[in-house]
């Protein structure tokens, strides 16, 4: 798992949503608010609202994941046909209900001064 | 958005915006809903990928861009709302405090809004993933290791 370090050191991408209040009180907006809601993905959660989001949240996902993992896995799967399936297979995990997945999203919003 | 807040825009915006911006469109979804509600707004979507469909209503377009570059070639205090939506693998950790600054600057003082909807990384509190299958491996790409909570 060296690589997956080592791409996340490269990009230093950085997650979540709260960081981004702080950073727009600094760039001057006032009153800043944040929403949060979590989405569970699968059928585990009983929620109905919930349930809904979890439905158009996996077309997302599937249509995301398999162009994400064939392009950032080529060095560790060469093979097309290979990445291609384990793109299948991470969709497929993603379905699996036992795993109780989950994902907060934030939403903050103001207006600037 | 909308199915998740129950609206495409949470922020109290003029009833007759005239320029609104979505950046990192993908689909252009948003941007289609959004002009078919407000026909006084032009609505502008920006994208790296021009995936978005060709047949958009006359008030929206779609334009090409890097919001890390980008953002520049528009006017400052021009919108009245700035969208922003799951950019997080585009936009690295130095570069937001600029990102959001350029959103400030390009926003109507006193009456344009900005929202950034982003999300947290992916986590599971049921059976831990194994460490051999595909889906640990991408959540580790996306920056964790999902069965970290439930440790």
């Amino acid at each position: 798992m060296k690589f997956l370090q080592e791409h996340r050191e490269r990009t230093g991408t950085v997650d979540g949503g709260e960081h981004i209040e702080q950073r727009m009180k600094n760039a001057g907006f006032i009153d800043v608010q944040r929403f949060e809601k979590t989405i569970y993905y699968g059928d585990w959660n009983q929620d109905e609202e919930l349930g809904h989001v979890w439905r158009e949240t996996k077309k997302v996902f599937s249509g995301t994941v398999e162009p994400i993992v064939v392009s950032c896995f080529k060095r560790q799967l060469p093979d097309l046909r290979l990445r291609e399936k384990f793109a299948r297979d991470a969709v497929h995990d993603f379905l699996t209900h036992d795993y109780h997945l989950y994902r907060t999203m934030y939403l903050p919003f103001h207006n600037p001064v | 958005m909308r199915t998740m807040w129950g609206s495409n825009i949470l922020a109290p915006i003029s009833p007759k915006p005239s320029l609104i911006l979505d950046v990192g469109t993908g689909s252009g979804s948003w941007v289609i809903e959004v002009a078919g509600i407000y026909s006084t707004a032009q609505v502008i979507g920006m994208d790296l990928s021009p995936i978005q469909p060709l047949s958009v209503p006359p008030n929206a377009e779609f334009q090409v861009g890097d919001l890390t570059v980008d953002l520049g070639s528009f006017h400052e205090m021009s919108f009245d709302l700035i969208h922003s939506r799951l950019v997080k693998l585009g936009v690295l950790d130095w570069q937001w405090d600029h990102y959001v600054e350029q959103v400030f600057h390009l926003l109507k003082p006193g009456i344009g809004w900005a929202q950034f909807g982003e999300s947290s990384q992916l986590l599971c509190d049921g059976e831990p993933i194994p460490s051999n299958r595909p889906l640990y491996w991408v959540s580790c790409l996306w920056g964790n290791n999902a069965n970290s909570d439930s440790l």
